[in-house]
């Protein structure tokens, strides 16, 4: 499901909820300090805060060091 | 090369340089009371306002003659255009704007009517309108014709909206899905859109062609039209474009062709023969009216037997003493239109150009045109390609797409590089589009550039790739323009906190 | 042919570089088939001149007979510097700014007529042109749509029936719901009692189709407080130099076409569609829209901005499809504004209600014809003792073009058969207006 849309200034994409479950906070902050998202993705740029229907959908999913791969196969 | 450096350094006390003006707006050139209209002084009466007088001042501006003129004219001199340079900007088709077009606009047997006066004091410009029509018809070989459009965008909207009248009236509305190639301009699929489609895009092949077998694959009872750009925005020739449309029509779809780049092909091929059911002409490109810095435009939109019924009003009609508009939907001559999709009688000024233009060239003049156009895009393919990297291999269209495999490692991008063209004098061609090539350079140079011009361009280019190959360069060409009235613009600044108005000084700016 | 440059010579010096033989052979992915086409090879200048002025010869020009054509489209006196002004070539022959570098004047020009229709409709912010007052009246209702997330549209009888024609053609392929009241010849149509919270929007027009000048305060409240956004449509915009601004009134979109101000009928066509609206509602706006910002030595310039609403960026996720806007018009709006000026424009809103109210009272001393709005700007309805359409053909044969039958839009309400529209300006001569009071007294 499509929960947010970014915008920069030549760019649009969508964000969607890789789980299901129940937004429970945004990060307001954003609005003001939208460069966050690039300068520090994960941490302060964070976008909601959710919780999990079913926790066991994590692990569909991968973590940094597969992402990481992931890239390096790209870059390949 | 000419050493620029003492020029750029060079202060000055008022920041004009030489000819190149500093220009404020016209509100902070304001001499209160000032006005560069003498307007006779009102007959004093009672008014028939009903207390609806306003009560405000407004705040425009006040000058006199002399200062508008002398603002507008430095303010002209911050622009590029084709009148000044070569404007290869792809899929946008800068070609020469003859002036005698301008001059029988003018004409205040065409420019000073209005558009409800009786039909028959307006008797040639109903003609004039049919004469283009004509030409349109005869040149893409479909039966019917809605001049009404503004603009590319809204042609295209009309064509879907026939579409899917076509479809209503064939108990098919069910039929909910556009398909559109990934190389597509954006309003294809922005037209869909608001033509109430949900749109799917489909894959190009390695050679820059939609991929018909992908397509042919996707097409079913749910997809109500094919939306294909021809010659396509890579710049190349839809070479199946005959079996889609064929594949289009067994599905029980409608072919639209989107004709942005029919300058390249006019006077060659007719759509009859393509089986294209729609297509919208950019009057604007092809037959060269201005494009005035972002409009007006025409979109005149070519429509099949199967599609004629529908079209929008209005449009004339030929009767037995002399023409009249068909004004109204549901009318007796437009039982089956979809409705209006414009004020008034269609983008008239600029049809009075854009048939001075065909008038101008003629049969043989606008197939010659299309292969000057054509002829020069691959002469720019092929000298370019001694340091550029063409996108696709083989002859192409009325443009040149080239990507950023030849800055690769240079640390120039292709927006860079395309900045460092301003510097040499020549408006940049499009950049990063199609999505398709990564960092693309689409160039369209027309049929209006002479060979010196383009010898001139493909030097300039050369020796700047040839500079970004030395290594090193990539702060040089970040710095670019350097020569410009303005130097890079902070477009994140514009957009995060946009400022879309000038406001007096003194009052607080209202919140973003 | 005078405007292609390659040589002969050219040509074959090109086609051995490329290393084909010739410029079909470029073409050889084509069909095969050659066309015919049934059509003429090309002119010269001269004939086309020739050719050209034969249409213009058929036509009766405002120019030459007393008009007193409006209905949405107005001829007005335009200064000689402006048409001078929009045909330099920069300006004339430039593309849409995408390079702000070397585009400063285009972009400078269109943050000038932005600021300059925001202040005329008394509105926050305004973007860079639509193609027309119709077009833009269509995105107003569905950009309300988006905007209160509602579905369903009321437009008033007093709305210019094209704007209306075009808005329930673009309205009911996005599945929204749209209702048009009757025509209101009479101007005695009741909104408020309309208004709930299922509209997303109220159209009106001021001045309305058949020139009634109205106070829409009371209208806008309502609508606030059902959370219905006011459209309000100006398809005259010198009435804004004189009357009550839609935004003084609570509008929260003004749509409205700026060809009377940006340069001749042209039969209707290009205009320039103007459309104003609330700074919070800008992400929400259809069409382009310039800002100001600073290059990297500081300098102020301007630039394109919130792109990420429009079709080259956003695709079928966009606020609208429109790309080529009306630019080289909103340019002559602007200018036009410029060189009126505060004082000239306040002026010849003036000039044009007073020559409106002498003919009025002209027209209301002749027996069987009825002004029928109370209060107007410079047009206003009237009846006559027979057919509009009949006393229009046969005041045009008299060559004086004495006004635009209701008849003409209004094909099917019998009701209105009898109503002609009458528009006055600075243009409009005692002269004028003595030969229509005569041809009307001969026709009647």
């Amino acid at each position: 499901m499509k929960l947010l849309s970014l915008r920069s200034v030549k760019a649009a994409s969508e964000v969607y909820a890789p789980v299901s479950g129940t937004v429970t906070e945004g990060n307001g902050a954003l609005a003001d300090a939208p460069d966050t998202v690039n300068s520090d993705p994960t941490g302060g740029g964070w976008f909601f805060k959710m919780t999990l229907n079913d926790a066991g959908q994590l692990d569909e999913l991968m973590d940094q060091a597969a992402y990481d791969a992931y890239l390096k196969d790209l870059d390949a | 090369m000419t050493d620029v450096t003492a020029e750029t350094s060079k202060t000055t006390f008022t920041g004009n340089r030489g000819l190149r003006f500093e220009e404020p707006l016209i509100f902070e050139l304001d001499s209160p009371g000032a006005t560069a209209v003498d307007v006779d002084e009102p007959a004093h009466g009672k008014d028939r306002l009903g207390g609806l007088r306003r009560r405000d001042g407004i705040g425009l501006p006040g000058l006199s003659e002399p200062e508008v003129v002398r603002h507008y004219t430095r303010l002209s001199q911050k622009n590029y255009s084709i009148d000044s340079g070569f404007y290869p900007l792809g899929s946008c088709t800068m070609k020469h704007n003859p002036r005698l077009n301008e001059k029988m606009a003018r004409l205040p047997g065409l420019a000073d009517i209005h558009p409800f006066q009786p039909v028959s004091t307006v008797q040639g410009a109903l003609r004039l309108m049919d004469t283009l029509a004509n030409w349109l018809k005869e040149l893409t070989g479909l039966p019917a014709v809605a001049l009404s459009p503004a603009a590319g965008a809204h042609g295209e909207l009309c064509g879907l909206m026939a579409i899917r009248a076509a479809h209503q009236a064939n108990g098919q509305d069910s039929r909910s899905v556009v398909l559109v190639p990934e190389s597509a301009h954006g309003t294809n699929p922005a037209t869909a859109a608001i033509c109430g489609y949900s749109v799917e895009s489909i894959p190009a092949n390695a050679s820059g062609r939609v991929d018909l077998d992908a397509l042919k694959a996707r097409l079913g009872d749910d997809v109500a039209a094919v939306m294909i750009t021809n010659p396509n925005t890579c710049g190349l020739f839809e070479v199946d474009a005959r079996a889609i449309a064929d594949a289009v029509h067994a599905a029980g779809a409608y072919f639209y062709m989107d004709g942005a780049n029919f300058n390249a092909i006019v006077g060659r091929v007719t759509l009859a023969e393509l089986g294209v059911d729609a297509m919208h002409i950019n009057l604007h490109k092809t037959f060269s009216t201005p494009h005035g810095g972002g409009g007006p435009g025409a979109g005149p939109t070519v429509l099949s037997e199967a599609l004629a019924p529908f079209a929008p009003v209005p449009f004339v009609v030929h009767g037995a003493k002399e023409m009249r508009l068909a004004e109204h939907a549901d009318g007796e001559d437009a039982p089956n239109s979809f409705g209006r999709m414009k004020g008034f009688q269609g983008q008239f000024g600029v049809f009075v150009r854009a048939l001075s233009y065909m008038l101008s060239l003629g049969k043989d003049g606008l197939r010659q045109a299309s292969g000057d156009a054509v002829l020069n895009a691959n002469y720019l393919r092929v000298r370019l390609a001694e340091e550029l990297t063409p996108a696709f291999d083989g002859i192409c269209m009325h443009e040149a797409l080239f990507d950023d495999r030849f800055l690769k490692g240079t640390g120039v991008s292709t927006l860079d590089f395309a900045k460092a063209m301003i510097d040499e004098g020549f408006h940049p061609p499009t950049m990063y589009f199609p999505l398709v090539v990564h960092g693309a350079l689409l160039m369209e140079p027309t049929e209006t550039e002479s060979k010196e011009t383009l010898d001139q361009f493909c030097e300039a280019v050369l020796a700047l790739a040839r500079k970004a190959k030395q290594g090193d360069q990539a702060e040089a060409f970040l710095a670019a323009p350097e020569l410009t009235p303005r130097r890079r613009l902070d477009e994140t600044q514009a957009a995060r906190k946009p400022v879309l108005r000038w406001k007096p000084q003194d009052l607080p700016q209202a919140a973003e | 042919m005078r405007y292609l440059p390659l040589t002969d010579a050219d040509r074959s010096a090109m086609l051995s570089t490329i290393g084909v033989a010739s410029i079909d052979d470029l073409f050889a992915e084509l069909p095969k088939a050659k066309p015919v086409f049934d059509l003429p090879n090309r002119k010269t200048e001269l004939d086309v001149e020739r050719l050209i002025a034969g249409f213009a010869r058929e036509n009766l020009s405002c120019a030459d007979a007393p008009s007193f054509l409006g209905a949405g489209n107005y001829r007005h006196h335009t200064p000689a510097s402006l048409d001078h002004l929009i045909q330099r070539g920069e300006f004339l022959t430039a593309y849409t700014p995408y390079q702000p570098e070397i585009s400063q004047g285009t972009l400078q020009t269109i943050y000038e007529f932005q600021t300059q229709v925001a202040l005329i409709t008394g509105m926050e912010v305004a973007n860079a042109s639509m193609y027309d007052g119709a077009t833009a009246c269509a995105e107003a209702a569905a950009m309300a749509c988006r905007v209160t997330r509602r579905n369903q549209v009321l437009l008033s009888g007093s709305v210019h029936p094209h704007y209306r024609d075009v808005t329930e053609t673009q309205l009911k392929h996005l599945d929204l719901g749209i209702e048009c009241l009757a025509p209101d010849p009479l101007g005695v149509e009741d909104l408020i009692g309309r208004v709930d919270d299922s509209l997303a929007c109220v159209v009106v027009q001021n001045p309305g189709f058949f020139g009634h000048l109205k106070d829409y305060a009371a209208l806008s409240q309502a609508c606030q407080a059902a959370g219905v956004l006011l459209v309000v449509c100006v398809a005259e915009p010198v009435s804004l130099g004189l009357v009550t601004p839609p935004g003084a009134m609570g509008a929260d979109i003004v749509v409205g076409d700026g060809q009377s101000l940006a340069g001749p009928a042209s039969f209707g066509g290009p205009g320039v569609g103007l459309f104003a609206t609330r700074e919070k509602f800008i992400r929400q706006m259809p069409g382009r829209l310039c800002g100001e910002t600073v290059d990297e030595d500081g300098q102020r310039g301007f630039v394109l901005t919130l792109s990420t609403r429009e079709q080259h960026i956003r695709r079928e996720k966009a606020t609208s499809n429109i790309c080529t806007n009306s630019g080289l018009i909103a340019l002559a709006f602007s200018v036009h504004m410029t060189l009126l000026g505060e004082a000239g424009f306040t002026k010849l809103a003036e000039v044009n209600h007073a020559k409106a109210v002498s003919l009025a009272e002209r027209l209301d001393d002749i027996g069987g014809i009825k002004v029928l709005p109370q209060a107007f700007f410079n047009e206003f309805a009237i009846s006559l003792p027979r057919p509009a359409a009949e006393v229009a053909e046969d005041l045009a044969a008299r060559r004086i073009l004495g006004g635009v039958p209701a008849s003409r839009l209004y094909p099917t309400f019998d009701e209105l058969e009898n109503v002609l529209l009458v528009t006055a300006t600075e243009l409009t001569s005692d002269d004028d207006m003595d030969k229509l009071i005569a041809g009307l007294s001969k026709v009647l």
